[in-house]
């Protein structure tokens, strides 16, 4: 009896003993990578070729600094918030009001408007570089942060609105009703009642459109053309095929401080992140 | 309708506000169209309008700038299917991303998953750990894995020399045996937080009881795993594989950061030989045409995802 019981505790401390392993060796894996570029981001690039796993003997923020001033990073990271900030200011205005309407109003051509709206969610924008190019020719708008906000609006909004109607479809039909009887117009309706108990869902929405538009690298890489306009992710590639191929020092600091930002986010957020990019799997 | 119009008749002076209340009725009463009509404009200019542009593009030859394009009807896709190498490459690559990423991210996610569920404290510190990169750009993921497989000091090779196993140690993106493969590492590193993610998301909606009195009856964690999640998850596998080849067409950062469709053409998705064509060689026509069948063979996907989750929905 006594034995039974010891060789029960003994399986599972080896079965518990192999899962921490598994889990340990993943971790190093997840984490390896970033912690060796935070490393070499504080060293020379001397030390990095002499001693590749080594630390640096004298670390300085002097690589920081270079990214910053001579590697653009420091205008890329305004230009990035510019674009990030205002495109998601208008996806959060015109997102819900779309997705409010098409949940919980009665109108003409509603099923076909819906399907307009979220359709482009299921579509690859790699698919229409081309034609996309063109129409920002088309209105002058090429290489300019204007182009890109709007491009990234039109393409984040499928998703939004389709995130924001799982929201306003679960509201209970009866405070709309009671709010009817009150004699609230639609958009008194919107305004007073739905919007602000859609807040926290935009909040969600909103971070995660704006972790993807700074992470975009597409359709920067597609519309800007000067280096002054660049946002964070082209800077960066710019940054390590230009004169500075071989400072992967300094190339380090600036992946660093394009990641800060989502980083801090993710931190602050971390749920709201995963609930929200779990729906964006499953979006319908 | 009815009742506003009788105030009105009663109401004194009401003809001077007339305009104005029906004016008012006619905007409430279109509410709907109304409150989407932005988002509308935004996704027909943006959408709608290259999407439908892209087509009538595939029909010609062109070069971004001269004024004549001349028309040549199935031209680039008879060139695509019968005489550009790189482009079939470039599909069996997709494919094979999609396989590797289903093979390996699946199987490993849902065992992290089940993982993080049963041992709650330990597992939510894991969680965010393993979905970190999915927040970091993927230019910098691209750059920092470049990093990983450099010839030099990439700690791959450093790795491999400090275990004895130096005669492996290779240039990993600049060897046409190995680039492929080691983007897919990358890949894998990136995507397995994400897959996780989804597969946690879909076991919380399972009621928490059934685990409950699953460990009650002692049933291992094995035995568990097999005879209630496995069965739930069932479904979340299939939309996974769906997503996964859904994602393989829209591929392009990584692999144009890391090779850039190299060594000699062989790491190419059709998203990164549609950039090469349109943009470095110049034939939006062609480009165009690559564009159409990334929509049509996604699409395809896309609506197998759609019918399966609608019936999922209403079950």
């Amino acid at each position: 009896m006594k034995k039974l019981s010891e060789r029960v505790v003994f399986t599972r401390r080896v079965k518990l003993f192999v899962l921490a392993v598994f889990l340990v060796i993943i971790s190093i894996i997840m984490i390896y990578p970033l912690f060796w570029t935070l490393v070499t981001a504080f060293k020379t690039n001397r030390e990095l070729f002499l001693d590749p796993w080594g630390l640096p003997s004298n670390p300085t923020f002097d690589n920081f600094f270079k990214a910053l001033d001579r590697g653009n990073m420091g205008q890329a990271v305004i230009n990035s918030l510019i674009v990030s900030l205002s495109s998601v200011l208008i996806i959060s205005i015109i997102a819900p009001m779309a997705s409010y309407a098409t949940s919980r109003i009665e109108f003409r051509f509603k099923g076909a408007v819906t399907n307009l709206l979220i359709a482009g969610f299921f579509i690859a924008p790699h698919a229409v570089l081309v034609p996309l190019l063109i129409l920002l020719r088309d209105m002058g708008l090429v290489d300019s942060h204007l182009g890109l906000i709007l491009s990234y609006v039109g393409w984040h909004l499928p998703f939004a609105i389709l995130f924001m109607k799982a929201f306003f479809v679960s509201i209970p039909s009866s405070l709309q009703d009671s709010a009817r009887v009150d004699g609230l117009s639609n958009y008194a309706m919107y305004w007073k009642i739905m919007l602000p108990l859609a807040l926290p869902t935009i909040l969600t929405v909103a971070i995660i459109m704006f972790i993807g538009i700074w992470n975009d690298f597409l359709f920067a890489f597609i519309f800007l053309r000067s280096p002054s306009n660049f946002t964070v992710p082209i800077n960066l590639l710019n940054f390590t095929t230009g004169r500075y191929g071989n400072d992967y020092v300094a190339q380090s600091a600036a992946v660093l401080i394009s990641a800060i930002p989502t980083i801090v986010l993710y931190i602050v957020f971390a749920e709201r992140i995963r609930r929200g990019v779990a729906f964006m799997a499953f979006g319908r | 309708m009815k009742r506003s119009s009788l105030r009105e008749k009663n109401k004194p002076g009401s003809t001077i506000f007339f305009s104005h209340k029906s004016l008012k009725n006619f905007l409430d009463s279109n509410a709907g169209l109304i409150l989407s009509l932005p988002a509308l404009a935004f996704v027909i200019i943006f959408i709608f309008y290259p999407l439908v542009q892209m087509f009538y593009l595939s029909l010609f030859r062109w070069n971004f700038v001269s004024p004549n394009m001349i028309f040549v009807g199935i031209e680039n896709y008879v060139r695509m299917f019968l005489n550009d190498p790189v482009y079939l490459r470039s599909l069996v690559n997709v494919i094979l991303l999609a396989a590797q990423s289903s093979a390996i991210q699946i199987p490993i996610g849902v065992a992290l998953a089940t993982i993080v569920l049963r041992y709650r404290r330990i597992g939510g510190l894991f969680w965010a750990i393993i979905f970190l990169p999915y927040v970091i750009s993927s230019v910098a993921v691209s750059l920092i894995w470049t990093w990983m497989y450099n010839p030099y000091f990439g700690s791959i090779n450093v790795f491999l020399r400090t275990i004895g196993l130096g005669f492996l140690a290779r240039p990993w993106l600049g060897d046409i045996n190995t680039a492929l493969i080691a983007i897919f590492g990358t890949v894998n590193w990136i995507y397995i937080g994400l897959t996780t993610t989804m597969t946690i998301a879909t076991l919380k909606s399972i009621p928490p009881s059934i685990f409950e009195s699953a460990r009650i009856d002692g049933l291992s964690g094995f035995q568990e795993f097999r005879k209630i999640t496995l069965p739930l998850l069932k479904e979340l596998i299939v939309v996974l594989v769906i997503i996964d080849i859904a994602g393989a067409f829209k591929f392009f950062d990584l692999i144009w950061v890391m090779t850039q469709g190299g060594p000699s053409d062989s790491t190419h998705v059709t998203t990164t030989w549609l950039y090469r064509a349109a943009f470095r060689s110049s034939e939006p026509g062609y480009g165009a045409a690559i564009g159409v069948t990334i929509f049509i063979f996604s699409f395809v996907i896309v609506q197998l995802l759609i019918k399966f989750t609608r019936s999922r929905l209403t079950r």
